[in-house]
């Protein structure tokens, strides 16, 4: 398969306010190496403040980064984005139809006439009516209102969407549905999707491959069939044990700490030894890199 | 006779008289860890603040009754209202940053607590709050309690809440959705200690989320909620195992896990229209006709269980 973008080394930082006058530069992305192939769907998996949401901003190029590349194969660069809150990410005052028409005009043509049947078509896939391109986004409701967020995604016809954790904001049953509407989305129009998420169970629904996140670093990519079989890097085994769902009683947990802020400085050392239970020595002074412990796993951890 | 007991309780909106809440019932023993689960919109925030009489603005109660240990909590004067509020009942919410104060350490926060609710002296108070940080698993209590909330990160300010919940030495705590702004590594954490502290000091806990997965770990009875509406009840294994009302059937299966991938939910109807009959008829797949006119009743299966559907009549 083909590589449709490809970032090589980038490195992304921020001038930080840390008092009254004083400001502090923070690297947020350290050495991020990764590439969506055609069709595929990577999921960043990581919690708050890891990052992974800046590194979904630099792939949409709206971060430049200070080192590294980023890389578009192929033509012109089509990528589009669905985020967390459908309540801000549309404009008030716009109609559904001024909503969904703004970017086709922009990005295929200015018609009209073909416009509007093209956005009919795309609201009654992602099961709204029509009677809905006369609203405002106060007259739908959350899950209505994301379901419009994914017609303006998809009418600009893109290869890649960027999805920012698109259904944390969301109820379980709208959070399903919206799941599901990703996963034909992607087989109908032969997607890729950048998923950045900091849930086990929603990367596990809808990615291929999996690069887990800590402190603007890949401590894992996994292919998603061997995502939850060991070996794990310590941060992935954390996150697996501390999923909640239905009917399952989770592991004990074997660690306690808190996690660091990026703003505290740099770290010396592997980014996750303060919370890791398996941390030694050579830990707290080396940053690990990324091996291939199997095909389809990259691991950052001396242990592995 | 059960410590809490909430009995019909109706809320409804002052300017248009809407009800919010449409009869609720549900009881809380000693010791037990009640959970109640629901959507956006399903009123489980305004009916756990309504227990302490703590009515959001706009919304205003239209009939029921909370019992406290037999006592009715809507009959006390204002007055013996206060003395429970934070000793005997307390509560835990959602967002500890918007619910600590900003210019107060979290000492004197916890502080404040025992000032209103204990005879301690002021030197016997410093060394409880000392006693509560550590309980509530804060690591060098000293330094933490003379931080300011924006000085702690989410997971311990959540901590500190706790520790403020439990100054009083309450026999019921009202956790209404406590980790659902925390990652779900902290998540788990504050999880446990909840769990820890109600086993340890037979605390009994209402418990609010809208997730089954951390209702399913901590609770030991369930409340399904629903537009203002109880649809079902009963033990939280018996309920997740087998659901009777279509609704708790379309949660579980909409809930997702590490290998459980999200069904393709048959639902009806995305845009509901308001039924006359029961709540659920619009986006119910078993509809059946009586439920389009008519309202069902809770109806009880067995000893612990009740459900609000005619499937079961």
């Amino acid at each position: 398969m083909n590589k449709l973008i490809e970032l090589k080394g980038v490195y992304k930082g921020f001038k930080v306010r840390t008092g009254i006058l004083t400001k502090k530069f923070v690297w947020v992305l350290k050495d991020i190496n990764l590439f969506i192939l055609k069709g595929e769907v990577l999921g960043i998996l990581g919690e708050s403040g890891c990052g992974k949401s800046t590194l979904g901003s630099v792939v949409l190029g709206l971060n430049t980064p200070e080192r590294g590349k980023v890389e578009w194969y192929g033509g012109k660069k089509k990528i589009q984005a669905v985020f967390q809150d459908p309540y801000s990410s549309l404009n008030p005052r716009y109609t559904v139809k001024k909503t969904l028409l703004e970017p086709y005009f922009l990005c295929v043509a200015k018609d009209e006439k073909r416009g509007i049947e093209r956005a009919k078509s795309l609201l009654l896939k992602v099961g709204l009516k029509e009677e809905v391109l006369s609203f405002y986004p106060h007259m739908l409701s959350g899950g209505q209102r994301q379901r419009v967020a994914l017609a303006r995604a998809l009418i600009t016809e893109p290869e890649l969407v960027v999805l920012d954790e698109p259904t944390s904001a969301l109820d379980t049953t709208v959070q399903a549905q919206i799941l599901n509407l990703l996963k034909s989305f992607k087989e109908e129009f032969k997607l890729s999707y950048l998923l950045i998420t900091h849930s086990v169970p929603v990367v596990m629904s809808l990615a291929d491959r999996i690069a887990v996140m800590y402190m603007g670093r890949f401590v894992e990519i996994t292919h998603k069939d061997e995502f939850l079989s060991p070996p794990h890097h310590p941060y992935t085994e954390l996150l697996i044990d501390s999923t909640l769902e239905v009917a399952r009683i989770p592991k004990r947990i074997k660690e306690l700490g808190e996690p660091a802020s990026l703003i505290s400085g740099e770290i010396k050392g592997c980014v996750f030894a303060h919370r890791c239970p398996y941390a030694e020595e050579r830990c707290k002074k080396l940053q690990p890199e990324l091996v291939n412990v199997t095909e389809k796993k990259q691991i950052a951890c001396f242990k592995c | 006779m059960p410590l809490l007991e909430v009995e019909n309780l109706c809320l409804a909106d002052s300017s248009t008289g809407k009800l919010l809440v449409k009869g609720v019932s549900f009881s809380v023993e000693k010791g037990d860890v009640l959970g109640i689960v629901g959507e956006s919109g399903s009123g489980k925030s305004i009916t756990a603040l309504s227990i302490l009489k703590l009515y959001p603005p706009g919304i205003k109660c239209t009939s029921g009754k909370v019992y406290f240990k037999g006592m009715s909590i809507y009959d006390m004067p204002e007055s013996e209202v206060l003395k429970l509020r934070g000793k005997q009942i307390s509560m835990i919410l959602q967002d500890p940053l918007s619910a600590l104060n900003p210019v107060l350490t979290i000492g004197e926060q916890v502080e404040e607590v025992l000032e209103v609710h204990s005879s301690l002296s002021k030197k016997q108070r410093k060394k409880r709050v000392l006693e509560l940080l550590k309980e509530v698993g804060i690591s060098d209590p000293e330094l933490r309690a003379r931080s300011y909330p924006h000085e702690l990160s989410g997971g311990l300010r959540q901590r500190a809440m706790i520790a403020m919940a439990l100054a009083g030495e309450p026999e019921l705590l009202i956790a209404d959705e406590p980790t659902t702004a925390l990652d779900p590594t902290l998540q788990i954490q504050v999880l446990e200690l909840l769990k820890n502290i109600s086993q340890k000091k037979g605390l009994s806990l209402i418990f609010i989320s809208h997730d089954l997965g951390v209702i399913s770990y901590i609770a030991k009875h369930i409340v399904v909620l629903y537009k203002g509406e109880v649809l079902e009840t009963g033990k939280v294994e018996a309920v997740l195992k087998e659901p009777l009302h279509p609704y708790t059937k379309l949660l579980i299966d909409s809930s997702i896990g590490l290998n459980k991938r999200p069904k393709s939910c048959q639902e009806n109807l995305i845009f509901e229209e308001p039924s006359e009959g029961c709540v659920f008829y619009p986006r119910c797949v078993k509809r059946c006709e009586k439920g389009r006119k008519e309202k069902p009743p809770l109806i009880k299966v067995d000893e612990t269980r009740s459900v609000r559907c005619f499937l079961y009549e």
